[in-house]
């Protein structure tokens, strides 16, 4: 057997490496195939581009926002009605714990003033004195009975 | 077909599939020799042969006509058997003789490989090279490549391609004297 120790007197082999059969026959119809598929991937991002899209997608954001998050500043109606049902829980406290004298109803009626303006933007820095005054009262009042 | 004609049918949505067809007819085989001889294995030399004419499909608009239409598209199968080999010696952490050996002892072990004693050497003998000497020797030796196309699918100069098939050359011809 003849040694090659020449890379000029060696056969050049094109064949050494096998191929399957029916390799070449198939192969345009599977590369076309992944053409298409790649292709249709990319359609839906083409659709999204029309400006119409954005404003559709923004609108339904706030929306869903504007359902979604609870409102975060409650309105001065149910503040007033918060403030009324505490200062009624405080009288009918102080009328079970504490014996009710004419000072007291009357410290009671000089608190059940009418807080209505503080919630609809009259609120002057005379008010918030009489307001403060008013619970300063009303706590050394709770302090004088607990003693 | 003449080639102005076929990429003008490339680039018609009409005719596309059917021009292409044709010019994977044309090149598929020495793409996938290419390929192959970077590779060894048939399987990952199938992905990347795809891989290559799926670029030329999606990319065939952004084809200059600087160069023939099929040094572009053998531009393209070089750029992927070389990416294709970097990522796998990343990702196993190995070193570049390491990944080498690991595709000459795919020679020995391939039953795709229909090569005699003489050519397993050979093969063996090229895997030695570094990739790019592999490449301009495969290309030289086996597909008979111009110089002058081959600067222009590796971007290399004709008097550089020269001296590396001659370094080439006579690396392969030391080691087949010495066995």
């Amino acid at each position: 057997m003849k040694m090659h120790t020449s890379l000029s007197d060696m056969p050049r082999k094109n064949n050494a490496f096998i191929v399957p059969e029916g390799y070449f026959e198939e192969l345009p119809t599977a590369v076309l195939l992944k053409c298409s598929v790649s292709k249709e991937k990319k359609e839906p991002l083409r659709a999204l581009k029309p400006l119409w899209w954005s404003v559709a997608a923004c609108s339904l954001l706030l929306l869903g926002i504007w359902f979604v998050v609870p409102n975060s500043t409650p309105s001065s109606d149910s503040l007033l009605a918060e403030e009324s049902y505490a200062i009624s829980g405080l009288r009918d406290y102080l009328a079970y714990h504490v014996p009710l004298t004419a000072i007291i109803e009357e410290e009671l009626n000089d608190f059940d003033m009418d807080f209505s303006h503080f919630f609809y933007g009259e609120i002057s820095d005379a008010d918030l004195l009489a307001y403060d005054n008013a619970l300063l009262d009303y706590l050394n009042y709770i302090d004088f009975y607990d003693e | 077909m003449n080639e102005s004609i076929l990429i003008q049918q490339l680039r018609n949505d009409h005719s596309r599939n059917f021009a292409f067809r044709q010019l994977m007819q044309q090149e598929q085989e020495k793409v996938y020799r290419l390929i192959r001889r970077m590779v060894i294995d048939h399987d990952d030399t199938d992905d990347l042969t795809q891989a290559t004419f799926i670029k030329v499909f999606e990319n065939i608009n952004e084809f200059e006509g600087k160069s023939k239409l099929s040094t572009w598209i053998y531009r393209i199968a070089v750029n992927e058997a070389l990416n294709f080999l970097r990522h796998k010696r990343r990702k196993l952490f190995v070193p570049i003789v390491d990944v080498e050996r690991q595709l000459s002892n795919k020679i020995d072990t391939d039953f795709n490989f229909n090569g005699d004693e003489i050519e397993k050497k050979l093969q063996k003998a090229i895997l030695t090279l570094p990739e790019k000497q592999r490449l301009v020797f495969n290309m030289r030796y086996y597909e008979n490549i111009k110089y002058e196309e081959m600067s222009d699918i590796l971007g290399t100069s004709v008097g550089a391609l020269k001296a590396s098939y001659h370094i080439a050359e006579e690396k392969i011809e030391k080691i087949l004297k010495s066995n």
